[in-house]
């Protein structure tokens, strides 16, 4: 079954099944990821915050999932269902996640203005408009420069599923780009076969005494950068099994699902066990211009089994504490069904769930009218979630980045947070 | 190297930071000196001695040829002869083919910030700037043809950068901006910058006009893409701050507006906007901008390209970041900055002399380190504080009065701009209409001439018609009408009846035509005359505008350079109290520390007494214990034995009494029995009166003794007594030298920790300031490059590619013997290598660059480097020992010492010091007989090295 969608957007160029047909065999072995260990983990999610980006590529529906309006002329032949939090329902294709709606939030009240798929994934991954000529950096990358520890070597911003790395961080730096983790170590992170161990500590030593000499004549703030990239390379030889998702035991692969998205979340976990700050998920695709209905029963059986997981993993493990979770898409889709039982791109009402961090939990924040054709109570941009989501994990939304003398702005200066969701 | 610092004291009073440049004054002398001058004119402080030789020769290729040299050229180098040696090598490099290619590097990644492919190769704009440079093609000459964008075939790389950028107004007049007047506006767009006062949305707009008509124009995707033009266009803006509305004809920064001409509506294209054409305007304001900018007379086009090409020598502008010329971030050293633009300006744009000068100053040759501190005279520094200090009130009042003044013009501007603006909308609508009737008109003329050439084909036709007509008509005649001949003459004779009703209604047709086109016309031409009328009565209220606007930039320019001065003396303020702070901890630090040391040993001697006093009591105590131990057991002698003298003098008595009895009993009684027991009693009472005795003396003795040891008891209390006392005196001395000691230490490491912050600000202060050089990471490009010179890369390739041409195009005997051609064909090789070597260095290059259309000044080092360099496949091959390549050199060398200095000299280009000898040779012997692994790690281990990394 292929999808005849309407438009052209790259989305549509892959076809539905094909994307889950090319799963099988996707991660390789290695060992043991150095912090697995629970107590190690509970250590390490104490200093350091994080966060989870769940991006429903194509347009989730809003209606299907966090604000469904049974019984109207636009809420199609779903019912919902009451969840863990009195008062607050949603789709019942979400029943798992129902259950973990204590821990999580929803903002019903998203007004983006736009129907575009680039410039919807622009504005709600960048937290601002484009504009030509000007190159701001994604979420991941202000996170991973944001959230930075000295101490962890692992890359901070990856995006599970891609290949290479991405051009996003703008200004921030290549450093701070995304990696795409398709479950193989980093290039180049493991020994050439004929040089030994011992032997590449020798060559390391000799080096390291060589910027010693020449640190004593002059000594910077770069030239130790240099020096400590080495270490932090060393480190990551280390480690380079954090990456490999087959290190989980089968009962765990199971509990997430024999799909795609389930491995992704798993890696997921694992990465954020392992202190990464940033982790995109993508999960596609949801640009339903036609059989919306069955196209979401199918996806998001998939995303609930997944998701709540690992939302329930975080949880249990003590990490949601600080771990900001985001359930966000580029924009939602029109309450008016079209002829072809789809739904169509729609920026004008549409929700997004967040949960963990400093987020309240089970918090509603705006509404919309009867049959969600417009946001009533408590109209957000996109700009505004950004803000939000860089406050939910401890930093300063309004400060700058120092760029080699240039301020720039973190957040869209004219934007603030919803400061009523951040406890 | 030990006479390191140079002292410029004794300038300090004299000439200390006139405002006067001093470049007048010697403007005979080769600018190198002047620039040097305008430098001690006003350095205050220590400033580094030259760099070494081999140091000043790493830094000449790196910046003029855009890579290490090769060992060979190192050795040539220190072949030759000392005097002038470093002219001559910067003259070599700007000489070498390296040098254009490394400054079409430069300048690439300058304009293009890594943008390209798109509509131009980045090779063909590179090769295209490295052609410029060959033919030393004037900057601003280059700059202008950048903005031109001429893309027919031959120029077509000239247009990369608009075309990169899509010829995106905005994206343009923001890096324009950047690039060439050193100003990053982009806040500027939206309203005047929040942080930087001087950045204006005036200035904006000012540069957004010229720009804004131009756009990208590829109708067909497959063709390649050129720029059109629009006629007409504002650019007018609105503050989102302050709603402040206005409008600007164009400006340059810092200049009056440009008068444009006027053409009348129809005359204003030579191409006229069409879907297949693109549209060339009569009046070209990106070709005006063009032509101002290739007068090069502009105040912020020159600072821009004279502190560009200054950071490129000296690892920084003398303003940093180079794309923020503002008052708040002052030059380094304004006169300097000034002396700079107006120089190279003077030398016509021209990169390479300038470049020259630049490698020649001082500054340049400056080393990266200070040796040993120079004393500083506080007192004279103190002097200088007060008169910069003055000199900043005068000018900040100087600054407050002109954006006064600006302040004063911008409201009559904007008075003037909406009383004008009802003139100027009628005149925009006239001007509007008389567009659309000009375009009407045309229309009309391009119908009626259609119409014209389709009446005139048909006459064409029906004339021939005719004529074939008559002709068969008359051949009919004469041949008495045959059959087939008349039915062609129907035929004819038909169509030329239509023919002529036809004609009858292209004519028709053509007077219709005709008419609306002089219809049009005379549309036109009332419009034309309508606009005339307004814009009569417009034209006279655009002076004030004009005046008001350049009296407002004027002001305003003149407030920003009196603001320069205050920030630039700030700046000096601070660094001066750096140095006193510097010097004032280290004239206090020996001080403390020695007093420091005193107090130390009265502390130790105390505590030493202490100690003694202490000892002393312990010792008295424990005599005294033993004695009152040895008085209480005498005691207890004495009252035992005086406790049985008395039983044996009590029972002497007895004896006594008893033989007296008895002695008197025996001679009353004469008995016999009676007198032997008293002759007994007699005898028992001398046994007693023995014992007794014995008892007596034994009690003298323990007397003796308790009275002995009870007088010890006594003295050694006051022993006791007495170390006491002393102890207490000595803590006491011990607790006061043991707070002051601490307080010294605490002193102490205040000072360092002063002077260590004094230390690391002087540091910073002196480079940004270039008293010191700077330690800047290679660029990617150097880096590569580099990493391909040391490792041998570069001579292997052209080796190979000499292989590969001498097989494919054998050279002839005579060729062989002949030196031009040998040198010719090394010279193809050369090139070969070069392109395979690009393509090879491209991907090194991609992942130390900085991210497309970002600043690519910035350094960072991440753990992907790391990791290529620690575990990639391509380092490990250039390392790997193959003919003469470096680890090859190293490993036919037979001791640690030579092969240290192949080794040092090959990557670090310089001579090893006796410790890494020392190194080389212990790294050598741990590795025993595996020489080959071990030469490659310490290649690698340089290589790697943040000596190698950096430029200083």
């Amino acid at each position: 079954m292929k999808a005849g969608y309407a438009c052209q957007s790259p989305e549509h160029t892959l076809a539905r099944r094909q994307f889950l047909g090319s799963v099988a065999g996707g991660f390789v072995v290695g060992g043991l990821g150095a912090l697995t260990n629970p107590a190690v983990a509970a250590a390490l999610e104490r200093k350091q915050m994080r966060v989870l980006v769940m991006f429903m590529s194509g347009g989730l529906s809003q209606l299907e999932s966090w604000d469904p309006k049974p019984k109207t002329d636009t809420g199609g032949p779903f019912r919902s269902i009451p969840t863990a939090v009195p008062g607050m329902h949603i789709s019942e294709l979400l029943p798992q996640t129902a259950v973990h709606m204590d821990k999580l939030s929803l903002i019903r009240s998203i007004d983006t203005k736009n129907g575009d798929h680039g410039k919807g994934r622009y504005q709600m991954t960048f937290g601002r408009n484009q504009m030509p000529g000007v190159a701001y950096p994604h979420l991941g990358a202000v996170c991973a420069k944001g959230l930075e520890r000295a101490d962890n070597p692992l890359p901070g911003h990856i995006k599970i599923g891609g290949g290479s790395r991405g051009t996003d961080s703008a200004y921030l730096g290549p450093k701070y780009a995304s990696i795409g983790i398709n479950g193989k170590p980093p290039a180049n992170s493991s020994r050439a076969s004929n040089l030994t161990e011992d032997i590449d500590i020798l060559r390391n030593k000799f080096r390291q005494k060589a910027n010693e000499r020449f640190a004593q004549l002059r000594r910077t703030a770069e030239t130790d950068v240099y020096t400590q990239s080495f270490e932090q390379a060393r480190q990551l030889m280390e480690r380079r099994d954090v990456f490999d998702v087959e290190k989980e035991p089968g009962s765990e692969k199971e509990r997430y699902g024999d799909s795609q998205l389930g491995k992704h979340c798993l890696m997921a976990r694992r990465l954020l066990e392992n202190g990464i700050p940033f982790v995109q998920v993508s999960h596609s695709n949801y640009d339903t211009h036609n059989e919306n209905f069955n196209f979401h029963l199918e996806q998001l059986g998939e995303f609930d089994r997944a998701f709540s997981a690992l939302v329930g993993d975080l949880h249990e493990r003590g990490m949601l504490e600080t771990t900001l979770v985001v359930v966000m898409s580029e924009f939602g889709r029109t309450p008016k069904i079209n002829a072809r039982y789809g739904r169509d791109h729609w920026g004008k009402a549409w929700s997004v769930c967040v949960g963990g961090a400093k987020i309240q939990p089970g918090a509603i924040i705006g509404a919309t009218n009867a049959n969600g054709t417009e946001v009533s109570e408590r109209s957000v941009e996109h700009g505004d979630l950004f803000h939000t989501y860089l406050s939910a994990v401890g930093m300063e939304s309004n400060g700058s980045f120092d760029i080699g003398g240039r301020d720039m702005p973190i957040a869209d200066p004219s934007r603030g947070p919803i400061s009523e969701l951040i406890s | 190297m030990h006479a390191s610092v140079r002292s410029v004291w004794h300038r300090l009073l004299l000439v200390v930071f006139v405002a006067a440049t001093t470049s007048t004054a010697s403007a005979d002398e080769p600018l190198h000196r002047r620039i040097d001058q305008a430098f001690y004119a006003t350095a205050v402080g220590p400033v580094a001695d030259k760099v070494d030789d081999l140091n000043f020769a790493r830094r000449a290729y790196l910046d003029l040829n855009g890579r290490i040299p090769a060992v060979d050229e190192v050795r040539a180098y220190l072949a030759s002869p000392e005097e002038n040696r470093r002219t001559r090598l910067i003259d070599q490099l700007l000489a070498s083919g390296d040098f254009s290619g490394h400054l079409a590097t430069t300048f690439d990644v300058m304009f293009m910030e890594r943008r390209g492919g798109k509509h131009i190769k980045s090779d063909d704009f590179r090769a295209w700037l490295k052609a410029s440079f060959e033919q030393e093609k004037p900057f601003h000459q280059l700059a202008a043809e950048l903005i031109t964008a001429d893309t027919s075939a031959a120029n077509r790389p000239s247009a990369a950068f608009l075309l990169e950028r899509d010829v995106e107004p905005n994206l343009l007049t923001r890096e324009i901006a950047r690039m060439f007047f050193g100003m990053d506006l982009q806040c500027a767009q939206c309203h005047d910058h929040p942080n930087v006062d001087d950045y204006k949305q005036e200035d904006y707009y000012g540069l957004h006009s010229f720009v804004s008509r131009s756009s990208l124009f590829q109708p067909d995707k497959k063709k390649p893409a050129v720029l059109a033009e629009a006629a007409d266009g504002q650019s007018p803006f609105k503050s989102v701050f302050t709603s402040r509305e206005a409008f600007t004809s164009p400006r340059m920064p810092g200049e009056v507006e440009i008068t444009e001409p006027v053409f009348e509506a129809g005359d204003e294209y030579k191409t006229r906007p069409a879907k297949t054409v693109a549209s060339v305007p009569t009046y070209s304001r990106r070709a005006r901008l063009a032509e101002s900018v290739a007068s090069g007379s502009n105040h912020y086009f020159r600072r821009n390209i004279a502190n560009r090409l200054w950071a490129m020598m000296m690892g920084r502008g003398l303003v940093h970041p180079v794309d923020m010329h503002h008052s708040m971030n002052p030059p380094s050293h304004p006169e300097l900055m000034t002396l700079l633009a107006d120089e190279f300006a003077a030398m016509n744009f021209e990169v390479k002399p300038f470049l020259r000068e630049l490698a020649l100053t001082d500054v340049y040759q400056r080393s990266h380190q200070f040796t040993q501190p120079q004393p500083v005279e506080v007192a004279a520094l103190g002097t200088t504080i007060e008169q910069l200090q003055q000199q900043r009130t005068t000018a900040n009042d100087l600054t407050l009065q002109k954006e006064d003044e600006a302040q004063a013009a911008l409201e009559q501007l904007d008075a003037a701009l909406a009383a004008a603006e009802p003139q100027r909308a009628a005149l925009a609508k006239v001007r509007a209409a008389a567009t659309a009737a000009a375009k009407k008109r045309d229309d009309a003329v391009t119908a009626q001439q259609a119409k014209k050439a389709a009446l005139e084909a048909k006459q064409t036709f029906a004339a021939a018609v005719k004529e074939t007509l008559d002709r068969a008509s008359a051949a009919a005649d004469l041949l008495a009408s045959p059959k087939d001949l008349t039915a062609t003459v129907a035929i004819l004779n038909t169509r030329n009846t239509a023919n002529t009703a036809e004609l009858k209604k292209l004519q028709q047709a053509f007077d219709a035509a005709a008419k609306a086109s002089a219809a049009a016309n005379e549309v036109l031409t009332t419009a034309r005359a309508a606009e005339k009328t307004e814009r009569d009565k417009y034209t006279p209220l655009q002076p004030p505008l004009r005046q008001h606007r350049a009296a407002m930039v004027k002001a305003f320019k003149e407030s920003q350079q009196a603001y320069i001065l205050v920030t630039h003396r700030d700046q000096e303020v601070e660094y001066l109290q750096n140095l006193i702070r510097q010097t004032d901890a280290a004239s206090k630090l020996p001080a403390t520390r020695s007093a420091a040391t005193v107090v130390e040993q009265q502390y130790k001697v105390a505590l030493q007494s202490v100690d003694t006093s202490a000892k002393q009591m312990a010792d008295a105590a424990k005599t005294k214990t033993a004695a009152a131990t040895k008085k209480a057991t005498a005691q207890e002698t004495v009252t035992r034995l005086t406790l049985a003298m008395q039983q044996q003098q009590q029972a002497n008595n007895a004896l006594a009494a008893a033989l007296k009895n008895a002695t008197a009993a025996a001679s009353a009684l004469q008995d016999q029995a009676i007198a032997e027991m008293a002759t007994e009693l007699e005898k028992s009472a001398a046994r007693t009166s023995a014992r007794i005795g014995e008892t007596s003396s034994q009690l003298g003795v323990a007397t003796t003794e308790m009275e002995t040891a009870g007088q010890t008891v006594a003295d050694m209390q006051a022993k006791a007594d007495a170390a006491k006392r002393q102890t207490d005196v000595a803590r006491q001395q011990a607790a006061e030298a043991d707070k002051k000691r601490t307080e010294l230490q605490t002193t102490v490491a205040t000072l360092v920790t002063a002077k260590n912050e004094a230390d690391a600000s002087v540091i910073e202060q002196s480079t940004q300031q270039f008293h010191l050089a700077t330690v800047e990471c290679l660029t990617p490009e150097q880096l590569t490059w580099s990493i391909l010179q040391a490792s041998g890369q570069i001579e292997r390739q052209v080796i190979a590619e000499l292989a590969k041409l001498n097989k494919e195009k054998p050279l002839t005997d005579a060729q062989k013997a002949d030196a031009a051609a040998l040198a010719k064909r090394h010279a193809e090789a050369e090139a070969a290598a070069l392109a395979s070597l690009t393509k090879t260095a491209a991907g090194f290059v991609k992942l130390f660059a900085a991210e497309q259309g970002q600043p690519q000044d910035d350094f960072f080092a991440t753990v992907d480097q790391a990791l290529l360099f620690a575990n990639g496949t391509q380092m490990r091959s250039w390392l790997s020992p193959s003919g003469d390549n470096l680890t090859g050199r190293l490993l036919k060398l037979e001791t640690p010492g030579l092969i240290a200095d192949e080794l040092y000299l090959s990557t670090l280009v310089r001579k090893p010091t006796a410790d890494e000898i020392k190194d080389v040779s212990l790294y050598l012997a741990a590795r025993g007989d595996k020489k080959k692994e071990a030469v490659q790690e310490l290649a690698w281990a340089l290589v790697t090295s943040s000596e190698f990394r950096f430029q200083y």
